[in-house]
C-alpha cells in the first residue's frame, strides 16, 4: 500500500488519465445501450428515460474530456512530435464519434417515444443480440485503444478482434432486418425498428473505423522505430 | 579617442550583432516544439549574452594571421583599413544570410574576407600569391570539407545507437511520450551548454578586437568593460531580432524533429566540435548541425526538405566568394578615400 501523501506508482498499463476516463465512460455507455434496448423491448418507460439521460450525460462528459485532451496536447505536451499529437487527437475524436453514435440511438428511442410499441417477441431476441454484439465491439475497441498506448503489437491483435466482432454484428443485423420485413408488423413500427437496428450497427461500424486507424498507426510506429 | 578607434568599435559591435544573428544553436530545441520559438530565442539570447561576456577568451584574437602573410604586407600601415574592410564585409554578409534564413559560417566568411584582402595585394604593395599563407588556407578548407562529413557520420552513428538502444524498446504511445519527455529535458541541458560555449567562442572573434584595442592602449580598462558588455548585448540582440528567422528555418524547415532526434543531433555537433577543437580545425557549427540533421533523417528514412537544403548549400558555396569580393571592394574604396 502506498504511504499517504506519496505519489502513486506510475501505471504503465494505462492509456493515460484522460483517455482512460473516456474509455470508462464509453464502456459504461455501451452497457447502458444494452439495458436501454432491453427496457425498450419491455416498454419500461421509467427505466428508458433514466438510461437515455445517462447516455446523453456520458456523451457530454466525453466531449469535455476531448477538449481537455486537445488542450493538454498543445500546452503540457508540446514536446510531442506533431504527427503523434495528430494521431492522439484522431483517436480521441473517433472515440467521441462512437459515443455520438450511441447517443443517436438513445435520442432515437427518446424522440420516437410516441411511435414505440411493444416489440414482437419474435424480434426481441434479435434486437437484444444485436445490441449485445455491438457492445462487444465497443468493449473490444476500448481494449484496442488502451493497448495502442502500451503495446503496438498487442493492439493490432485487439483490432483484429474488433473487426471479427463487427462482422458478426453486421450478419446479425441482416438476419434481424430480414425477419423484421417478414414479420408483417405495423409499418410505423417497422420503420422505427429498422432505423433503430441500423443506428445500433452504425456504432459497430464507427468502432471498426477507429480500429482500422489504430491498426494503421500501430504499424506506422513499429516501422518508424 | 581617435576617429579610427571609434569606427573600429562601431564595426566590432555590428560584427557582434551579426554573429548573434547567425547563431542557430537552439534550432533543434525550437524544432521539436518542446518550447515555443519565441521562448527558445529569448533563452538563447540571454545565454548568448552570458556566454559572450564570461566565456569569450580574454585575449586579442588575431583574425586571419594564419592566412595573411605578414612578411609580404605591411600590417602596421594597412591594418586599420584591412580591419574595416573585413568587419564590414563579414557583418553585412552574416546579417544578410541570417535575414534570408541561411546558416552560413562565420569562420568561412572571415576567411573569405581575408582572401579578398589578399586579392587587393597590388594596392597593398605586394602580389596575390605572396599575400596568402597557402598552407594555412589549405588547412581551413580541409576543415570545411571534413566538418559536414563528420557531422553526418557521427549523427548517423548516434542515431543508430538511439534507435537500437532506446526507441526499439518503446512499445506503445505512452512509452513513446515518456521517452520523448525525458529526452526533452536532457536536450535543454545540452543546448544550454552548447549555446554558452558557442556564444563564447564565436563572440570571441569580435570581443577579442576590444582586447586588442586595450592592449594597444587605445581604450582604458573601464571602457573595455563597457565595450565587452555592449558587445555581448549586441550578440544577444542579433539573435533575438534576426537570428529567430534562422532558428525557425533550420529547426522547422528541414524535417520534423523529435526530442530524441534533437538530442542525437546536438550530441553529434558537440562531438564534432570537440574533435575539431582538439585538431585545431576552424569549422562551422552551422554546417555540422545541418548535416547532423540530414544524417539523423537518413536513419529514420525521412526525406528532408529539398528546397531548404538547396538554399543552404547555395549559401555555403557563395559565402566564400561573396565575403572575398565584399572585403576586396570595401578595402579598395577605403584605400581610395584614405591613404595610410
Amino acid at each position: 500500500m502506498p504511504r499517504p501523501g506519496k505519489k502513486p506508482p506510475r501505471n504503465d498499463d494505462s492509456a493515460g488519465p484522460i483517455v482512460s476516463e473516456i474509455l470508462d465512460v464509453l464502456t459504461r455507455m455501451a452497457g447502458m445501450l444494452v439495458s436501454l434496448l432491453e427496457r425498450t423491448s419491455a416498454c419500461d418507460d421509467g427505466a428508458i428515460e433514466s438510461l437515455v439521460h445517462g447516455i446523453i450525460a456520458g456523451e457530454k462528459r466525453v466531449d469535455r474530456l476531448r477538449e481537455k485532451h486537445v488542450q493538454e496536447l498543445f500546452t503540457k505536451k508540446r514536446f510531442l512530435p506533431s504527427f503523434q499529437k495528430a494521431d492522439s487527437m484522431k483517436i480521441v475524436s473517433l472515440l467521441d464519434d462512437v459515443t455520438d453514435r450511441i447517443e443517436l440511438v438513445a435520442r432515437h428511442v427518446d424522440i420516437f417515444a410516441p411511435a414505440r410499441a411493444k416489440i414482437p417477441d419474435a424480434l426481441q431476441e434479435g434486437v437484444k443480440t444485436c445490441a449485445k454484439l455491438t457492445t462487444d465491439v465497443v468493449v473490444a475497441l476500448a481494449e484496442a485503444v488502451r493497448l495502442v498506448h502500451v503495446d503496438f503489437t498487442r493492439a493490432m491483435g485487439a483490432c483484429d478482434a474488433v473487426q471479427d466482432k463487427r462482422r458478426i454484428a453486421r450478419d446479425t443485423q441482416w438476419t434481424l432486418l430480414k425477419n423484421l420485413v417478414a414479420s408483417g408488423i405495423d409499418v410505423r413500427l417497422t420503420f422505427w425498428l429498422h432505423n433503430l437496428v441500423r443506428l445500433v450497427v452504425d456504432i459497430a461500424d464507427k468502432a471498426e473505423e477507429l480500429s482500422d486507424e489504430i491498426h494503421g498507426l500501430a504499424i506506422k510506429y513499429l516501422v518508424l522505430d | 579617442m581617435e576617429p579610427a578607434v571609434i569606427v573600429t568599435i562601431v564595426l566590432v559591435l555590428a560584427f557582434a550583432f551579426a554573429i548573434g544573428a547567425n547563431d542557430e544553436t537552439v534550432a533543434t530545441c525550437a524544432g521539436t516544439g518542446g518550447i515555443k520559438l519565441k521562448h527558445a530565442v529569448a533563452i538563447a539570447s540571454i545565454l548568448s549574452f552570458t556566454g559572450a561576456l564570461f566565456l569569450s577568451p580574454n585575449v586579442a584574437q588575431s583574425i586571419g594571421t594564419g592566412l595573411i602573410n605578414g612578411d609580404a604586407i605591411d600590417l602596421g600601415r594597412y591594418l586599420p583599413a584591412i580591419m574595416i574592410a573585413v568587419l564590414l564585409a563579414v557583418a553585412a554578409w552574416l546579417v544578410t544570410a541570417a535575414r534570408v534564413g541561411a546558416p552560413v559560417s562565420t569562420t568561412q566568411s572571415i576567411v573569405g574576407a581575408i582572401v579578398g584582402i589578399a586579392l587587393c595585394a597590388p594596392l597593398l604593395g605586394t602580389d596575390v600569391v605572396s599575400a596568402i599563407k597557402w598552407t594555412g588556407l589549405g588547412r581551413v578548407v580541409l576543415g570545411w570539407l571534413l566538418s559536414p562529413a563528420l557531422g553526418f557520420v557521427v549523427a548517423v552513428v548516434i542515431s543508430l545507437a538511439m534507435k537500437h538502444l532506446v526507441r526499439r524498446k518503446i512499445k506503445g504511445l505512452r512509452g513513446f511520450e515518456r521517452v520523448e519527455k525525458w529526452f526533452m529535458i536532457a536536450l535543454l541541458c545540452l543546448v544550454l551548454v552548447n549555446q554558452l560555449n558557442r556564444a563564447g567562442n564565436d563572440a570571441g572573434n569580435a570581443l577579442g578586437i576590444f582586447y586588442g584595442l586595450f592592449e594597444g592602449g587605445n581604450v582604458d580598462a573601464g571602457t573595455l568593460s563597457w565595450l565587452l558588455v555592449a558587445g555581448a548585448a549586441m550578440s544577444g540582440l542579433g539573435l533575438i531580432t534576426i537570428g529567430r528567422v534562422l532558428v525557425r528555418k533550420v529547426g522547422k524547415g528541414l524535417v520534423e524533429i523529435r526530442p530524441t532526434d534533437a538530442f542525437c543531433i546536438e550530441t553529434s555537433v558537440l562531438v564534432v566540435l570537440s574533435i575539431a577543437n582538439v585538431l585545431g580545425l576552424p569549422i562551422s557549427g552551422g554546417h555540422v548541425l545541418v548535416l547532423a540533421i540530414i544524417g539523423n533523417a537518413a536513419i529514420k528514412h525521412e526525406r528532408v526538405n529539398q528546397a531548404t537544403i538547396k538554399r543552404f548549400v547555395v549559401s555555403w558555396i557563395i559565402t566564400f566568394p561573396v565575403a572575398a569580393l565584399a572585403s576586396a571592394g570595401t578595402l579598395a574604396l577605403v584605400l581610395l578615400a584614405w591613404t595610410p
